[in-house]
């Protein structure tokens, strides 16, 4: 455009667009289309005239923006018509050139910042008009529609133009002042002071939570649309009625609703435009005074809709109206969110109310239709308009964190919630949604050997009638054949029953040779009984604990406690008796980190079917050779040796090599050709390293389970370098057995760096249930319950306990399950996915952060031998800091981790520390930790006070007193975060413009944000100058 | 003066209202007391204060602050 142009105001809510259309890649994000319905008697003079009047007195559409010396914007002179581009098309052309303009990327500071085209043919006259949020808002339609209806008619001669013009020019002028001059008032200022300490404690949840949601994205946007029918809208506008809410609170209220039970959390926080028009005549302009804001409020899932809409919401959007002066950017600036995204800092999901417009089919301008623009600016955004009498919805949703699956199910909620709440508002707000379908729940990987018996020890019998010669159990020492394991048992049994054991009982073994442990073990559970491991290594009081806890009156084995009787396997000889059945196979403890261990008794059922299962799942038969690594008391022992006997394959022991010894354990493995092991998590990553020479020709299956698997680099090489093994990482807590498998071998394209815990095994129902107590839909985070064929029969001599933990399958209105606490989700293919316990998150600046992946990421950078990361308290909010034991440089790793981390994930501090250290349960001691690394920041204070500031070169020294003086600061550190000394957007703003005019570097904002230190902005200007 | 209100509020109140009726119940939304507003203050430079307009609850409560509007309109003052 021309010069002669006028410098003009800029309104926060401008500078804030301004500042994210340099985030964001989508730079048509912001591109608002237009389709305007002329009457067909308007051609394209008659139009190119109209819009000449339009732009002469409509100072705002004339608005272009500059950055120097401080940003602001330009009000260009008006152009003739002559010189307005208007493209001519083809009325069948309508939705190739809607497709095509609204990806039209308008140039912010040369403009004209809106696109004109007309189409004509069979009978219409359409515009369509495509213009830049920035000089555009919802309420300016309006004006825009009734400037254009009066230029078509000619109502506007050119002295009223010429009037028009100029009264318009000051009252745009008028209106910037005034919001220029509220955003500067102190009381906007305590304001926002204050509405950012509100929302600082209100946690918030993003949708969809999965491990490694990208943490940015292109903002590619997928738009559903619905109208409601006659009866919908009607009971909406009663509903309203009666509760005393507008339609705008009714419909924030369910969508926080459904934004709450999608997010997995109680607390809402959405954000939505407010019209920040202050002077009367702006009401007459087109402009972006608007005001993004959030609504924060609570959902009581048991609390009526009603009294929901009307006591929780309706008072939240009333105290973000109060507020309404207050701009975002300001927000941002108290609450200092993490902003190395291009994510909206704030809120997530946006909820647009538009205005309807006074159009009739006979006038000049008929009607007007907002195209979506293909870009989501939200996760989730939903807009609502009221066409005709009814109720128009329009949901838009950022695929790349919403697969459509997912998305489906937040629309699916939507569209129920919204009938349920209008036509039954007395409904409390957690039944305004429904179950997912059962069937989902109940989808198994159906693997399955059919039992040939529903006992345990009739299923090694019969395969060992089978197989009498094959080795059942190896030892260094000896092998024991089925058909000597069998004779032994029973004659074991024998012995058992002379001491009058029988169906119910309990009966102690400790672990010795694995022969005779098998011995024992057959032999227990052919009087019916059930054994209980005991390791002699455990304390003595603990051990008595579990003697007394289960009235175990005889123990196989030695033991430093009192009560039951303790015999040899030698001592049980005797002449073999009938067996006899019971329902009970073991009883185990968990391990009891929260209050005293439980001891869980197992039913044979379960059992049978984990066996059926796992026979078929790991391809176990005669050639199977499982060695037998886990503790006895632990439930894996169970899965190493039953099965395996059933399936007539060899149970390898471990012995002599000692647990931790992995280079001798890779060296037993590969010596007894065994194919199958069991590992825990914590170790995988130990055993793949001692492993990096040993090729494992005859190993078939490593299956891992005890914690969430995070999988490095060399793990994931270790597999795809030797594609005959297949990795099973198995999920299941001692209250049920092993519940659900994610298999991954060579021929997977996707390791997962946090492997899922995948589908329940067979016979196994796996409900996840959400914040609303209903199953939930793909996406939705819940707890975990487990039913069908694995609950455990409870809590030994604890109903109590057991009653709470054990509650009845309401879901298929028979049988049990168990309550895991643990928090999962099932992904869009129907694959669930750990979360961690109900009351174990780390949140990082609102964002989940997993301590495991953070620690994965780090052992991948060269030097760095091991890694733990821990979240600190600081007086700002939590930080995640990271020490590491190796010779990596702090600075290297943490520069490596930038790269591969999203912001909130990258760790703030990071310690050498020369070992880590452990709890007295072998569990990581982060607490010491944490206090080691306060010391070194106290001393690392104590050090910088009273010091100069210290530059590496001129670069830095420039950059650090610009900064000085943007900050009003006396000194600015190279290597402290300029956001922590306060750093707004519009400073970074005007720095990054000085920085491109003194050094000719345009330097991207979101660069900046990754390291906004003085040392990296001077890194970047050097490496981009060189 | 009162009576005018009245009629400029019932061109975009959707139910019958007095003054005691909540802004919400007489069917008026955020939008539509713009409206009112626009239609009742002719004076382009006349600053509107959305945030203390929210705390007005009644239809009462909406004249008194359009009386407010109107009296700092003839003095010239800005409310």
């Amino acid at each position: 455009m021309k010069a002669t142009a006028e410098v003009s105001l800029l309104t926060e809510s401008q500078r804030s667009l301004l500042l994210i259309d340099r985030m964001v890649s989508a730079r048509h994000m912001y591109n608002l289309v237009m389709e305007i319905e002329l009457a067909p008697k308007f051609g394209v003079n008659e139009l190119r005239e109209a819009l000449a009047t339009l732009l002469e007195i409509q100072p705002g559409l004339r608005q272009t923006f500059a950055d120097l010396p401080r940003p602001h914007a330009v009000l260009n002179p008006c152009p003739s018509p002559e010189e307005i581009v208007v493209d001519i098309e083809r009325i069948d052309d309508l939705p190739q050139l809607v497709a095509k303009t609204r990806t039209h990327e308008f140039d912010l500071y040369e403009g004209p910042l809106y696109r004109f085209a007309h189409l004509s043919g069979d009978g219409r006259s359409v515009l369509l008009l495509v213009v830049h949020h920035l000089i555009f808002d919802g309420m300016s339609v309006r004006p825009l529609t009734n400037d254009l209806t009066t230029a078509l008619s000619g109502g506007f001669s050119a002295d009223e133009r010429t009037a028009l013009r100029t009264r318009r020019e000051a009252d745009f002028q008028r209106e910037l002042a005034a919001q220029v001059r509220v955003e500067a008032d102190p009381k906007t200022v305590e304001k926002a002071a204050e509405w950012a300490r509100e929302l600082r404690e209100r946690s918030t949840a993003p949708l969809y939570p999965r491990p490694h949601r990208p943490a940015e994205t292109s903002f590619e946007g997928t738009r559903v649309d619905w109208v409601l029918d006659a009866d919908e809208s009607a009971a909406i506008d009663a509903t309203c009625r009666d509760l005393k809410i507008t339609a705008y609170e009714f419909f924030t209220a369910v969508y926080g609703a459904v934004i709450g039970r999608h997010s997995a959390t109680s607390s809402a926080v959405l954000g939505s435009p407010f019209a920040a028009r202050r002077t009367i005549g702006s009401f007459d302009l087109c402009g972006f005074f608007v005001n993004t804001l959030p609504i924060h409020f609570d959902v009581d899932w048991t609390r009526p809709f009603a009294d929901h809409a009307s006591t929780a919401v309706r008072p939240a959007v009333e105290q973000a109206r109060s507020r309404v002066g207050v701009p975002f950017s300001k927000l941002v600036a108290h609450l200092r969110p993490d902003r190395s995204t291009n994510r909206n800092p704030l809120f997530s999901c946006m909820l647009a109310m538009q205005d309807t417009l006074p159009l009739s089919p006979d006038a000049p301008v008929r009607s007007l239709v907002e195209h979506g623009n293909g870009t989501a600016k939200f996760d989730l955004w939903l807009g609502v308009w009221p066409v005709d009498g009814r109720w128009r919805l329009a949901v838009e949703y950022d695929h790349e964190l919403l697969p459509a699956p997912v998305a489906d199910e937040i629309i699916g909620s939507l569209r129920t919630a919204i009938v349920r709440a209008a036509t039954t508002p007395d409904t409390p707000v957690g039944a305004l949604f429904e179950d997912r379908s059962r069937s989902e729940s109940s989808r198994t990987d159906e693997e399955w050997a059919e039992p040939p018996s529903d006992s345990l020890v009739e299923w090694v019998d019969g395969t060992a009638a089978g197989t009498p010669h094959a080795a059942a159990v190896e030892t260094a020492d000896r092998t024991i054949t089925y058909a000597e394991l069998v004779t032994a048992s029973r004659r074991t049994a024998g012995g058992l029953a002379q001491r009058g054991v029988g169906a119910g009982d309990i009966v102690g073994v400790c672990a010795q040779d694995l022969v005779d442990t098998t011995v024992a073990i057959l032999a227990i559970l052919r009087r019916g009984a059930a054994y209980l491991p005991l390791d002699a290594t455990l304390p003595s009081h603990r051990l008595q604990y579990m003697i007394d806890k289960t009235r175990c009156e005889l123990v196989i084995g030695e033991l430093d406690v009192t009560g039951p009787e303790f015999v040899t396997i030698g001592d049980l000889d005797a002449e073999p008796v009938a067996d006899d059945k019971g329902s009970s196979a073991y009883v185990m403890f968990s391990s009891g980190s929260t209050g005293s261990p439980k001891g869980i008794e197992m039913g044979v059922g379960p059992l049978v079917n984990l066996t059926a299962w796992q026979i078929a799942a790991l391809e176990m038969d005669a050639s199977t050779r499982f060695v037998q690594y886990a503790p006895l008391g632990f439930d894996v022992s169970f899965q190493e040796i039953i099965p395996t006997l059933a399936a007539g394959g060899t149970v390898i022991s471990r012995d002599p090599v000692v647990r931790a010894d992995f280079p001798a354990l890779v060296e037993r493995l590969a010596a007894t050709a065994t194919t199958h092991v069991y590992l825990p998590v914590a170790a995988l990553g130990a055993f793949v390293r001692a492993a990096q020479d040993e090729k494992f020709t005859d190993l078939r299956y490593v299956c891992v389970s005890g914690e969430q698997l995070v999988l490095d680099d060399v793990s994931r090489d270790f597999f795809v370098q030797r594609p005959h093994l297949t990795l099973v990482n198995l999920y299941g807590p001692t209250e049920t057995h092993a519940v659900t498998t994610h298999r991954l071998g060579a021929a997977d394209a996707v390791w997962p760096v946090h492997v899922p815990i995948g589908v329940p095994l067979t016979g196994v129902v796996a409900y996840v249930v959400d914040v609303t107590g209903h199953l939930a839909p793909a996406g939705v985070q819940g707890e975990l319950l487990l039913g069908g064929r694995c609950p455990a029969k409870g809590y030994i001599g604890d109903p109590e306990l057991t009653e709470r933990g054990f509650v009845p399958d309401r879901f298929a209105g028979n049988g049990t399950t168990y309550r895991t606490g643990d928090q999962v989700l099932r992904d869009e293919h129907g694959v669930l996915v750990f979360l961690g316990r109900t009351d174990e998150q780390v949140k990082i600046r609102g964002y989940r952060v997993e301590l495991g992946e953070v620690e994965a990421a780090a052992n991948d950078v060269p030097g760095v031998r091991r890694a733990v990361a821990a979240p600190r308290e600081t007086d700002s909010g939590r930080e995640l800091v990271l020490f590491l034991v190796g010779d990596a440089d702090p600075a290297a790793v943490k520069e490596r981790l930038t790269g591969r981390l999203p912001g909130y994930a990258v760790p703030a501090r990071v310690f050498v520390v020369d070992a880590v250290p452990y709890t007295s349960n072998g569990k990581v001691d982060r607490t010491a930790l944490l206090r080691g690394a306060e010391d070194a920041i106290a001393a690392e204070l104590v050090a910088a006070a009273g010091q100069v500031c210290e530059y590496l070169d001129d670069v830095e020294r420039e950059l650090a007193e610009m900064w000085s003086e943007l900050l009003e600061q006396p000194n600015v550190e190279r290597e402290r975060s300029l956001l922590e000394y306060g750093a707004h957007s519009l400073q970074v703003f005007t720095a990054l413009a000085r920085v491109r005019q003194r050094y000719g570097v345009t330097v991207p904002v979101k660069k900046f944000f990754r390291g906004p230190t003085v040392a990296a902005l001077a890194e970047t200007v050097r490496h981009a100058a060189s | 003066m009162s009576e005018d209100l009245d009629d400029v509020i019932a061109r975009y109140a959707t139910e019958p209202f007095d003054d005691g009726t909540p802004i919400a119940e007489a069917g008026l939304v955020s939008i539509s007391v713009f409206r009112v507003i626009t239609d009742v203050v002719t004076d382009p430079g006349v600053e509107i204060d959305a945030g203390r307009l929210a705390d007005a609850r009644t239809v009462g409560d909406l004249k008194a602050w359009l009386r407010d509007i109107l009296a700092g309109q003839a003095t010239g003052d800005a409310a």
